[in-house]
Order: structure tokens, then C-alpha cells, then sequence
């Protein structure tokens, strides 16, 4: 492993460039409080060095908190108004999406839902900083502007409802866009190239110079990539022809290029495509560049996409247009735990080529989107530092190391930061060193003061990065950012406000970080210890490589291997025993190649149904009477030995059941969820008292109602036959489970671990087979207390009238049915966000989910632009061999499944608009595959039942008719999941209340759903409830018990 | 439209309205109504409601990723339909206690005189329709109407009957809430009793889809204001 002080060693610096790459995979998620504490020295300046910096800082600041026009108008006004929370963040929320809505009533409907000030305490807990925002302030200044006078204004909520009571709609919509417009001015120096050249020149008079960057949201379709490039290409073509190097007025401008906007899947699972394909695209504008002498940064995004980033730039460095030329350069993160590997290998990779590579230092701005990440993950630990001292220590530290001689001539630093402390510090180290090429860049926008005082004496270069681009798009992006980011820590606001003690500024981060109790932050838990009750089921980041190839290679050892299984009971396999007596057995294929054979399974016979059912009834009694504790602890045993067989039960998966390798560790990783979250629900099973309505104390206890069938489906082999199996037996009951034909061997594997795990013989049996003969004979049978089933509402209609027949007193079915699930999109909704969340919904898992997206409703606004994403994004889609990491689209499970799908989209293309199909390549002639397809359908009756696979429907719908889209919904009577997308929060919560669906998300797609916190199941046709994974499953599996108090 | 068509859909429409209600509106009602009734049947109104307070009135809080919350809350399921033989007064009451509570419109189908003397004048606290008593005799019609839960107190061979029968029609799954044992009568004294009227659901808002997560940063680990890259 890499240690801090090695970047200090000059040996160490000198390895082959391959050696130093293979330190940085590793580091991605390296333990905090180890690394940190070597880094603390790094960034750690000796005394005199400290004083001086203190001393500097302090000048500074009281510098610019003297000088009358540091403080804009708009740094004035952040601090006149002290804002709170809500009303930053609603104003914020109105400027994300206020530009891109295209029709007047929902505009409407959106600023009398933000300034009506709904309620967000539900969602936003209190105690939370304040969020002092660009948006509320340009608001301010806009109702000054329409002419009120400044005594009237005591918070920005009582002057925009009194602006609201003067007018009407259409002018209080024309005043908040015109304010809307405002903000973006001040944040996007011009809508084209050639307006932010203009715009730039006052500065540019000045000696600064300029990083344009067309920033947006990320590219989800190849339109939208090629778009991107265009602009690109043009911004390089009109800077280069502006000549601004040529005029006297150096350095030359550069541009960013955010490598998310020039492909559609740039993404580390699609590494090969992205390498071959961005490669020729970045080639082709550097070539540009070259030639009109406009520097270049690749800047840098999501930790998952590190690796392949610096991949990308290593190919396009070493070609020969950049070679000597000296301005191709990259951004690196300081929070990123990988950040000084990462500088080590960029210094080696100039020393090798002679080429110096521009590196821009920044702090990193998608912070708390990689912890979420992380934690949904249950990644071992965070990409990032949960610090922000910690981020401010490796910023320095990293700092250090550029400024160093051993990288002198190889990385020539760029210093992005707004903090008075960081810039002054810099300065001092680099009068330390000698080192004096280097430059500071700032946001347009921002920390104009802070330069201002910086540079007034010391006149080190400065470059001021600034967004270009139409408004309507760069809002939401650059908002979002701000909101991410935009704490009331943040130093921009503490600089100008007086009452902020200047002593607090000047503290160095590495005493603040020595200060506190830890060096990683508690408030923050490891994904692993996110639930207070349970551990998080362990996952792994199949994006790093150095995480992808340990799995990969665990994987690989079972990928060949064959799988037997067959009936389990009294805890003995009688596989082999069938085949002595010559039963037959079925050989299981391969979904996506039937001509591989995964194994081989026997049938359960009739015969062995009396036989099971038998030995659980025997192994009940003891069972039911073992301290709940105890059963408890055998359920926790089997999650950890689940969780350790992650490899194998991914490359069965895989095999058995056609699953992607992502959605494979999801599935094992439920599992694990569902043993650890039933056995924490051990105290719904202990004893309560009560005194009664008749006036008597009772103990009432909850103990198991005998034995329990289960019958499983095959789109979740693992989790749900597990999670049926491990609830049934933690309430006390024995359990005979029957799991779907088509993935017995899965199944079998998972009852050998709970046998494993210590579950006694008897208590579970398995009884693989079909469901019209072993399901029915295990359901009629008159011994069984409960069933639960998960599978279709016919089926589940069967078992329901199987089990009442039976001459003995009804008992609980539990069952889980299918849905025709929803979404419903209006017009302030985010396209990108929106098509994303359409595409893993309705083809993740080749739509093989309950949960999955069948029926998106388009507000008729936006439709037009949401279909061709889609279309587009479908485009991009591979549909291919599970084992691949670049597939995102399986197999279906069998040729009926596939029959049945095919005659669905034949009778939908012969009856419906087709926006969309996939061509299916060659590699996937032998499974049974369906090409993802989308229709546009005009009406509701058109879709029978649930169709199973990656099919989806889209129906427009006006703005006006939103609660008839609801009732029409609720009357397809399924009920199961529900997506919204509105950035109107009384619109998303009326649509919430009145839609008659187990899981509702929003702003997110609906598929998912994770144990313990977002407990699943539906209402009416879709199941019978209680929700599987949550609070009040087990109770269904109990019986009560009463004793007298 | 037949009487039970129409007793059907006065039920249904009761119900549109009451579901939507939030506990506390539902909790008033329930409390003036078990005032409305005498000596121990006040009781069973008091404890079953008392134990639904707890279990239903707000929504919980499930902790999940970041960025996220995620609300686990429960609503009635519809149409409970109640079928109660003579002297089952207790266990009907509770029932009819849990299923009010829970958000479902009930229709008691029962001839049962003491019982329906008892429940009448009281149910004046209600909306209109929401209670309704009916004849005894209409409650195989009822049944073939959607009522989204029935419950059952009496013997065990008309259990069954009652079971065969929902589980022969066509629709959405019905469970049978059902009291055989008259003497202990073991579910009139369940404090789970509730849940068997309910329908969970689970809103799951991401609260980071704007931008920001406020509940995070306030944590301390914010990273510098926006530097792109």
C-alpha cells in the first residue's frame, strides 16, 4: 500500500509508471483515520511558517473587510438577511427548475409551491446549517430592482407575497424569471462562447485569464454527446481565433472538458467503448487545440470514474499532437482519498513523456453524493474524507507535493480555491520552495474580492473558471452544485461577514483536525454500521479495478463449475439417492445460452411431499420452543455465511438465473439484509403486557403456528427464498420451501448454507418442482399453518383456494403479486434525472422486477423531449451475456417467458406508436433474450396484465389532468410501486396520497427497494400485505400466545 | 342498483373520504363514539384504540442511505366487511374499533338485535355511512362486492364457508380476520389486532434530487463551495 511519505521519497517517485498506477486502485477507499494521520505531516508548515501565514491571512482579510467595495451586493445581502434554511433551499428549488418549464400553469403551480413555503420540516430535519444561497440573494436583488423600497423588505418570503398580492400570475412569473436570470448572470459569464469572450475582457485587461467550460448535465444520449463536442470544438476555435494570447494579454485562455458530457456511457463498466470511442473524440479536439494553442483540463467527476478518466488522459497525452506541448492538463480531487497516488503517477507519466501536465488542485465537488453512493453500496468505506478538515489538511498536503522540486518542470500546479487561509498558505509555501510556476483560479462569480487583495501585491497568475452556456440548462447543474456544496461553513460568506471573529478564519486545518476527537468523523458511519440495529450487508464497487478484479477472479473459480440439487429433508440432499434409483433429472441451461449446461437438478416427487411435510411437523415443537434469541443468532450466522459466499452465488446466479453481475451482488447482498433485519426484529416476537378490556393482566406472547410452505419466484432465487424461508423460521415456525422450477440449483445451494449455518435438520426442507403438482400438493395438504408466496396474482389465487378447501381452519397466506407500476412525470421534472430513472426502472434486470416501470405518463410539455432522451439512452443500452460487466440488459428466464413478451410487443407494434427497439447482436442467439422496446400508447386498456421483461409503455397527459391520470392508475387495481418526478412538492404529495400503491418514490426511480428502509409489497391485486422487510412481517408468521399477568 | 349495490357504494364512498383523514380526526371520532357506549364495550373502544394509536398514528421513520427519508404509514384497505352470529358483541366491537382506526369504512352484516340496539344510537358520531348495519342475510351478497377485508365472529363451520367462498372470487386476495373461540376470544384481546385492517405503504423521498443534503453537510464533512472538477 501507498504510504504519505513516499511522495516525499524521490525512489519511490522514480518507479516505473506502471508500478506507481497499481497504488492507486487501492487507495480508493483506504481506512481514514491510518491515512490521515500520514498525511497530517505533510501538510503540517513549520513554526515560523505558521506565523507567517496566520499573520498574512489575518492582513488579508481585514483587508478586504475594509475595503468598501469587497463587499458586493451581494455578499451585503447574505448577510443582511440572514436567511434560514427553508427559505434558502425553497428558493433554490425554484431556480433549479423554474427556467426549463415550459408551460405557464405549472410555473404557477411551482412558485406558489416554493413561496407558499410548504412544509419541508418533514424532509429536512432542524439543526441544519444554514444555507445562504446565490439563488435567495439574486431574488432579493430582483424585487429591489422591481421598486421596493428596502425598508419594506424584512425577509425575502414577506417581499415576494407582497409582490404576490400586487400582481397577478403572468407578471410575478416574468419578475421571478427575469430574477432567475439574474442569478445565472452572475454565475455564467455568457450564454455563447463569444458573449463570455466579451464579457471576460474587462478582466482580461487585468492580466487574468480564463478556463471556459460548457457545463451541463451529463451526456444520456450520443445527440446530446455530439452536441457537447460541438460546442466544445467551437469554444476552442473561437478562443484560439480571438487570439487572446497573441494580444498581449497572457496566459492564454483554457478550456474544461467534463468527459460525462462528450459520451453517453462514460462509465467504468463500459471501459473498453469509452477508451476507443471518447478517445477519438478528445483526440480530435485536442488536435484543434494544439493548433489554436488553447489549453486544455480534463476535469474531474465522480470517484467511479477516476481510474477511467486518468486512463483516457494517459492515451490522449501520450499521442503525438500534445507531445512538448504543455498545456493538456487534469483536475484532481483533494477529498479523494486517492488524490496523491494519483499525483505521484501524473509526475512519473510527464517525466516520462518530457511534457509538463497543467494540474489543477481542487477540493471536489460531489461530496455528499459519494457518501449516499457509498453507503447504498455498503461499500467498505468512502472514496472521500468525512472531514471537511480533513479535505482541508489534503489539500495542503497535496499542495505540498506539487510545490516540491522533484515535480518541478514535470506538474505545473493550478490552485483552486476561495479560502483566504488556503491562497495565502500557497503563497508561503512557494517562497519556501522556489517554486514560482504555478497559478490560482477562482469561480466566476466568487472570491472576486479575495483575488483582488491576493493579487494586488503578489502578482501571481490568476485564472477565473467560468461556465458558458444557456441558462435554462446551466441553472439546475450549477444549483445543484451550490446546494451540495454550499454549507454556511463555507468560507466565501464567513470572509465578508463581519461578525464572524477573523480568528476563526486563520485557524490552521491541521490544529482543527488535531483538535478533534477523531480524526474520521463519527456523526458519519461506515456504510458497514449505517443501521443501528444490524450490520449493512457488504457490497463491492465492481467500478474500481482493483475492487472488480478480486471479485472477478472469485467469481471466475465457480463460473465453470456444475451445480446439483435436489429435495432437501430431515436436513439430507437425496440427490444422489434419486439417481441411484434412477429418477429422472432435469438439466438446467443457461438463459443466455441454452447450450451451457449449469447443472443438474432432480425433481421433487409426490411422494416426498407427505415426507417433508412430516419432518417439519416433527422438528417443530422444539424449534417453536427455542429461546427466540437463539434462533435469532442462527439467522445472523446464516447472513455472515451468505455474505461470504458472495463469489459463488454470484457466478450461480449469474448462470442459473441470467442475472448481470451488478444486480447479482444486489441480490446476495438483499439476502443478507433480510437474515440480519428479521433477527433484529426478534422483540416484535418477546413477550408483552397488558391489562385488557376486561380488566385482566395478560403476558402476551407471539410464538410460530407450525409448519409454513413457501413458494418462491425465480426473478429474486436468492433474496426472496430466503427472506420468506429465514421470517417463517425466526417467528418459530419449520418451513417446507418450494422455490421456482427454473431456479432450483440456486435454491438448493441456500438451504445447504442454513444448514450450514446451524439450522437443525427438519426444520427446513426443500422440495424443488413444479407448482401445479408440488405446490398444489404441499398447499392442500391439512397440516400446513401458512403459506407465503410470492409469484403471480393467478397463482396466488390457486394457493388461496387450494388452502380453503382444506378441511381445517384458515390460515395465513402472505403473498407477494405482480404490478403495473407507474411513473408520472411533469414538466419540472429534470429530463436527465427523468430518463435515468426511466431506463434502470423499466429495463434493469431486463424488467424482471415486481417493482420494474411499465406505464411512464409524460406531462405533454415535456414528452417530446423526454421520448427522444429515452430513445436515445435505449440506444446506448447492451443487452448481452450476464457475465460481462458491460452488459446493463440480460436474458429473460425461459423461451415461454420470451413467447410470451415477443407476442406482447407484436400486438403493441401492430396497435401502438413504437418509439423504440434494440437490434439484438449475435452473441445472444442461443438464450432467450428480448430486445428492450418502448411504445406510446393512447390508452390505458391496451395493457391486459403485467408483462414481465423490459417493455415499456408511455401515455402523454395534460397539465390539468393529473388527478384523472391518478384514478386511472388506481383502477388498473394493482397497486405496487409508483414513481413521481416533480419538483413541486404539493403536487408529488397530493399524487402520493391519492395513488393507491405499496412503494412510492420520489424524484427516484422505484426499483430497489432496500430491507428495513423501504419495507415492499402492495395492495389490492398486487398482494396481500404485511410488506416483506419491514416491521410488521414476522407478526403475520406468529400466533398470539396468552399467560396471565 | 340492488340494496347491497348501493349499501355497497355508500360504504365505499364513506371510505374515499375517511382514509385520507389523518389518525387524530379518526381518533376523535372513535373516542366520542366509545363514550356513546356502555360500560365495558366503552373499554373495548378505549384499549383498541389506544393500541392503534400506537401502532398506526404516525408514520415511521426508517433510516436508510443519506439524502434520503423513508416513511413507513398505513392506511384502511378499503370496505371492511364484518359478519357476526348473536352473542358476539365483544369481539365484533373490537373489530369494528380496529378497523375504524385503521381507515377502512365498515359494514357490520348482523342480526344480532342487542348488538345493533347497542351500536346505533352511537354511531351518529361517524359520517354518514361510514358504519352501516345490515341484515345478516346480505352478507354472501356483500362479499361478492369488493370489500377489501372481512372479518368474521361465530363458529367454525361458517368460517370455513366464508373463507372457501372469498377465496373462489376473482380480484384482489381477501384475508379472513376470523374469531372461532368465543370464550377466550384471543383476537377481541390481540393489541395487534389493527394491523389486520391495513394496507402498509412506504413513501421514499430523495431529498438530494435538487441538490444538497442538507442533513449531511450539517455533519461537517462539506467539502469546499463549488470548485468544479
Amino acid at each position: 500500500m501507498f504510504r504519505a511519505c513516499d511522495a516525499l521519497d524521490p525512489e519511490f517517485l522514480g518507479q516505473p509508471l506502471g508500478k506507481l498506477w497499481e497504488y492507486i486502485s487501492p487507495h480508493y477507499m483506504v481506512d481514514e483515520s491510518t491515512w490521515v494521520s500520514q498525511l497530517l505531516p505533510l501538510a503540517t508548515p513549520c513554526d515560523a511558517e505558521k506565523r507567517e501565514i496566520a499573520s498574512r491571512t489575518t492582513r488579508l482579510i481585514e483587508a478586504i473587510r475594509a475595503d468598501g467595495k469587497a463587499l458586493s451586493l451581494f455578499d451585503a445581502l447574505l448577510i443582511e438577511y440572514g436567511l434560514d434554511t427553508r427559505e434558502g433551499i425553497l428558493l433554490m428549488g425554484l431556480a433549479e427548475a423554474l427556467m426549463r418549464i415550459p408551460d405557464a400553469a405549472t410555473a404557477s403551480a411551482l412558485i406558489r409551491d416554493k413561496l407558499g413555503a410548504a412544509d419541508f420540516k418533514s424532509h429536512l430535519k432542524r439543526g441544519n446549517s444554514l444555507f445562504v444561497t446565490a439563488a435567495t440573494s439574486g431574488l432579493l436583488l430582483a424585487t429591489k430592482v422591481e421598486g421596493l423600497a428596502e425598508k419594506e423588505i424584512q425577509g425575502p418570503l414577506g417581499a415576494v407575497n407582497r409582490l404576490v398580492e400586487r400582481c397577478g400570475d403572468p407578471v410575478i412569473r416574468l419578475a421571478i424569471g427575469q430574477t432567475m436570470e439574474k442569478m445565472a448572470r452572475r454565475f455564467v459569464l455568457g450564454r455563447t462562447i463569444a458573449e463570455a469572450l466579451r464579457n471576460s475582457s474587462p478582466m482580461r485587461d487585468k492580466g487574468v485569464t480564463y478556463s471556459f467550460d460548457m457545463l451541463g448535465e451529463a451526456a444520456v444520449t450520443a445527440a446530446d454527446a455530439e452536441k457537447y463536442r460541438s460546442d466544445y470544438l467551437l469554444a476552442i476555435e473561437t478562443i484560439g481565433r480571438n487570439g487572446d494570447g497573441g494580444d498581449g494579454r497572457p496566459p492564454a485562455s483554457s478550456v474544461s472538458i467534463k468527459l460525462s458530457a462528450l459520451h453517453p456511457r462514460y462509465e467504468a463498466a463500459q471501459e473498453a467503448r469509452v477508451l476507443r470511442e471518447l478517445q477519438s473524440t478528445l483526440g480530435a479536439l485536442l488536435q484543434r487545440a494544439v493548433a489554436r494553442d488553447v489549453a486544455i483540463t480534463i476535469d474531474a467527476e465522480e470517484a467511479d470514474r477516476l481510474e477511467l478518466s486518468l486512463r483516457l488522459f494517459e492515451k490522449a497525452y501520450r499521442s503525438d499532437v500534445v507531445a512538448g506541448w504543455g498545456k493538456f492538463g487534469v483536475a484532481v480531487q483533494a477529498y479523494s482519498k486517492r488524490a496523491l497516488p494519483v499525483l505521484c503517477w501524473l509526475n512519473a507519466l510527464s517525466r516520462e513523456r518530457g511534457t509538463p501536465i497543467p494540474v489543477r488542485l481542487v477540493k471536489g465537488a460531489y461530496w455528499d453524493s459519494e457518501i449516499k453512493l457509498s453507503q447504498q453500496g455498503g461499500y467498505g468505506d468512502y472514496p472521500v474524507y468525512t472531514r471537511k478538515e480533513a479535505t482541508d489538511v489534503a489539500y495542503l498536503a497535496c499542495a505540498h507535493f506539487l510545490l516540491r522540486a522533484p515535480v518541478r518542470g514535470n506538474l505545473v500546479p493550478q490552485f483552486a480555491s476561495h479560502n483566504a487561509q488556503t491562497v495565502t498558505e500557497i503563497a508561503v509555501m512557494a517562497e519556501t520552495t522556489g517554486q514560482r510556476d504555478f497559478e490560482f483560479q477562482r469561480l466566476h462569480g466568487m472570491g472576486e474580492s479575495l483575488y483582488e487583495h491576493v493579487t494586488g501585491g503578489n502578482r501571481q497568475p490568476l485564472r477565473i473558471y467560468a461556465p458558458v452556456g444557456g441558462h435554462r440548462d446551466l441553472l439546475p447543474y450549477l444549483v445543484r452544485r451550490l446546494l451540495e456544496n454550499g454549507a454556511n461553513s463555507s468560507f466565501v460568506h464567513r470572509l465578508v461577514d463581519a461578525r464572524c471573529p477573523i480568528a476563526a478564519l486563520t485557524e490552521h486545518p491541521v490544529d482543527r483536525l488535531r483538535a478533534v476527537s477523531s480524526l474520521r468523523n463519527d456523526a458519519i458511519p461506515l456504510p458497514s454500521a449505517m443501521f443501528p440495529e444490524r450490520k449493512n450487508a457488504l457490497g463491492i464497487n465492481i467500478a474500481i479495478a482493483s475492487e472488480r478484479s478480486s471479485l472477478e477472479r472469485k467469481v471466475g473459480a465457480f463460473l465453470d463449475r456444475r451445480a446439483t440439487g435436489g429435495p432437501i429433508i430431515d436436513g439430507q440432499s437425496r440427490y444422489a439417492d434419486m439417481i441411484d434409483k434412477g429418477s429422472s433429472v432435469q438439466s438446467v441451461t443457461a438463459p443466455y445460452d441454452r447450450r451451457i449446461e449449469v447443472g443438474r437438478l432432480a425433481l421433487a416427487t409426490l411422494d416426498q411431499v407427505p415426507e417433508a411435510i412430516a419432518a417439519a411437523e416433527r422438528a417443530f415443537p422444539s424449534w417453536q420452543a427455542r429461546a427466540v434469541a437463539s434462533r435469532c443468532a442462527l439467522l445472523e450466522k446464516c447472513g455472515d455465511i451468505v455474505e461470504a459466499h458472495l463469489p459463488e452465488l454470484v457466478a450461480l446466479l449469474n448462470r442459473e438465473a441470467g442475472k448481470t453481475v451488478r444486480d447479482a451482488i444486489d441480490e446476495v447482498r438483499e439476502a443478507v439484509d433480510f437474515c440480519r433485519y428479521y433477527a433484529s426484529r426478534a422483540e416484535t416476537l418477546t413477550s408483552i403486557e397488558r391489562r385488557g378490556f376486561d380488566g385482566r393482566m395478560r403476558h402476551i406472547a407471539r410464538e410460530g403456528r407450525g409448519v409454513f410452505v413457501t413458494i418462491s419466484p425465480w426473478n429474486f432465487p436468492l433474496a426472496i427464498f430466503l427472506g420468506q424461508i429465514t421470517a417463517a423460521l425466526v417467528a418459530g415456525n419449520t418451513v417446507v420451501a418450494k422455490p421456482a422450477e427454473q431456479t432450483g440449483l440456486i435454491a438448493a445451494r441456500a438451504v445447504q448454507l442454513l444448514l450450514k449455518a446451524g439450522f437443525p435438520a427438519g426444520v427446513i426442507s426443500l422440495l424443488p418442482g413444479s407448482g401445479a403438482e408440488i405446490g398444489s400438493a404441499l398447499t392442500a395438504h391439512p397440516a400446513v399453518a401458512g403459506v407465503a408466496f410470492t409469484g403471480s396474482i393467478a397463482t396466488a389465487r390457486r394457493v388461496n383456494r387450494t388452502l380453503a378447501a382444506r378441511a381445517v381452519a384458515p390460515v395465513p397466506l402472505i403473498a407477494e403479486t405482480g404490478g403495473q407500476n407507474a411513473m408520472i412525470v411533469d414538466s419540472t421534472a429534470l429530463p436527465q434525472q427523468v430518463v435515468g430513472d426511466v431506463i434502470r426502472g423499466a429495463f434493469g434486470s431486463a424488467g424482471q422486477r415486481c417493482s420494474a416501470l411499465r406505464l411512464l405518463y409524460l406531462q405533454e410539455d415535456v414528452a417530446d423531449r423526454i421520448i427522444d432522451l429515452i430513445r436515445g439512452a435505449m440506444e446506448e443500452l447492451k443487452v448481452g451475456v450476464p457475465y460481462l460487466y458491460d452488459t446493463d440488459v440480460g436474458p429473460v428466464i425461459d423461451a415461454a417467458a420470451k413467447t410470451r413478451l415477443m407476442a406482447h410487443i407484436a400486438r403493441m407494434r401492430s396497435t401502438q406508436k413504437e418509439i423504440a427497439r434494440i437490434e439484438l447482436d449475435r452473441c445472444v442467439e442461443h438464450g432467450d433474450f428480448v430486445a428492450p422496446s418502448a411504445f406510446e400508447i393512447d390508452d390505458i386498456g391496451c395493457l391486459d396484465e403485467e408483462k414481465f421483461g423490459p417493455i415499456l409503455h408511455i401515455k402523454r397527459f395534460k397539465a390539468n389532468q393529473l388527478p384523472q391520470v391518478v384514478a386511472e392508475i388506481n383502477q388498473t387495481g394493482y397497486g405496487l410501486t409508483m414513481g413521481i418526478h416533480s419538483r413541486n412538492e404539493t403536487t408529488w404529495r397530493a399524487i402520493e396520497k391519492q395513488a393507491r400503491v405499496g412503494n412510492c418514490y420520489i424524484n427516484r426511480d422505484q426499483i430497489g427497494a432496500v430491507v428495513g428502509v423501504q419495507p415492499f409489497g402492495g395492495e389490492g391485486l398486487s398482494g396481500t400485505g404485511p410488506k416483506a422487510g419491514g416491521p410488521h412481517y414476522l407478526l403475520r408468521f406468529t400466533r398470539v400466545r396468552y399467560g396471565d399477568g | 342498483m340492488t340494496e347491497e349495490a348501493r349499501i355497497f357504494a355508500n360504504a365505499l364512498a364513506a371510505w374515499e373520504a375517511w382514509h385520507l383523514d389523518c389518525f387524530a380526526a379518526r381518533e376523535e371520532r372513535l373516542r366520542a363514539f366509545g363514550k356513546a357506549l356502555p360500560g365495558q364495550l366503552s373499554e373495548v373502544v378505549s384499549f383498541h384504540l389506544r393500541e392503534a394509536q400506537a401502532l398506526l398514528a404516525a408514520p415511521i421513520d426508517l433510516k436508510g442511505a443519506t439524502g434520503e427519508t423513508n416513511e413507513l404509514y398505513a392506511v384502511g384497505r378499503g370496505v371492511t366487511l364484518i359478519i357476526v352470529e348473536d352473542g358476539a358483541g365483544f369481539t365484533a366491537l373490537a373489530f369494528l374499533t380496529a378497523a375504524l382506526a385503521a381507515g377502512n369504512s365498515v359494514i357490520i352484516a348482523s342480526d344480532d338485535r342487542v348488538l345493533c340496539a347497542t351500536l346505533n344510537p352511537a354511531l351518529a358520531c361517524f359520517p354518514y355511512h361510514l358504519v352501516q348495519l345490515v341484515s345478516y342475510a346480505l352478507s354472501h351478497e356483500l362479499m361478492e362486492s369488493d370489500p377489501r377485508c372481512v372479518a368474521y365472529v361465530g363458529n367454525s363451520e361458517t368460517e370455513r364457508r366464508i373463507n372457501r367462498h372469498l377465496a373462489d372470487r376473482e380480484g384482489a386476495i381477501v384475508a379472513l380476520c376470523s374469531e372461532t373461540d368465543l370464550q377466550a376470544t384471543p383476537l377481541a384481546h390481540d393489541p395487534f389486532l389493527s394491523l389486520r385492517f391495513v394496507t402498509e405503504r412506504v413513501r421514499t423521498i430523495d431529498v438530494t434530487a435538487v441538490g444538497g443534503n442538507a442533513t449531511l453537510l450539517a455533519s461537517g464533512g462539506a467539502a469546499q463551495p463549488f470548485v468544479p472538477g
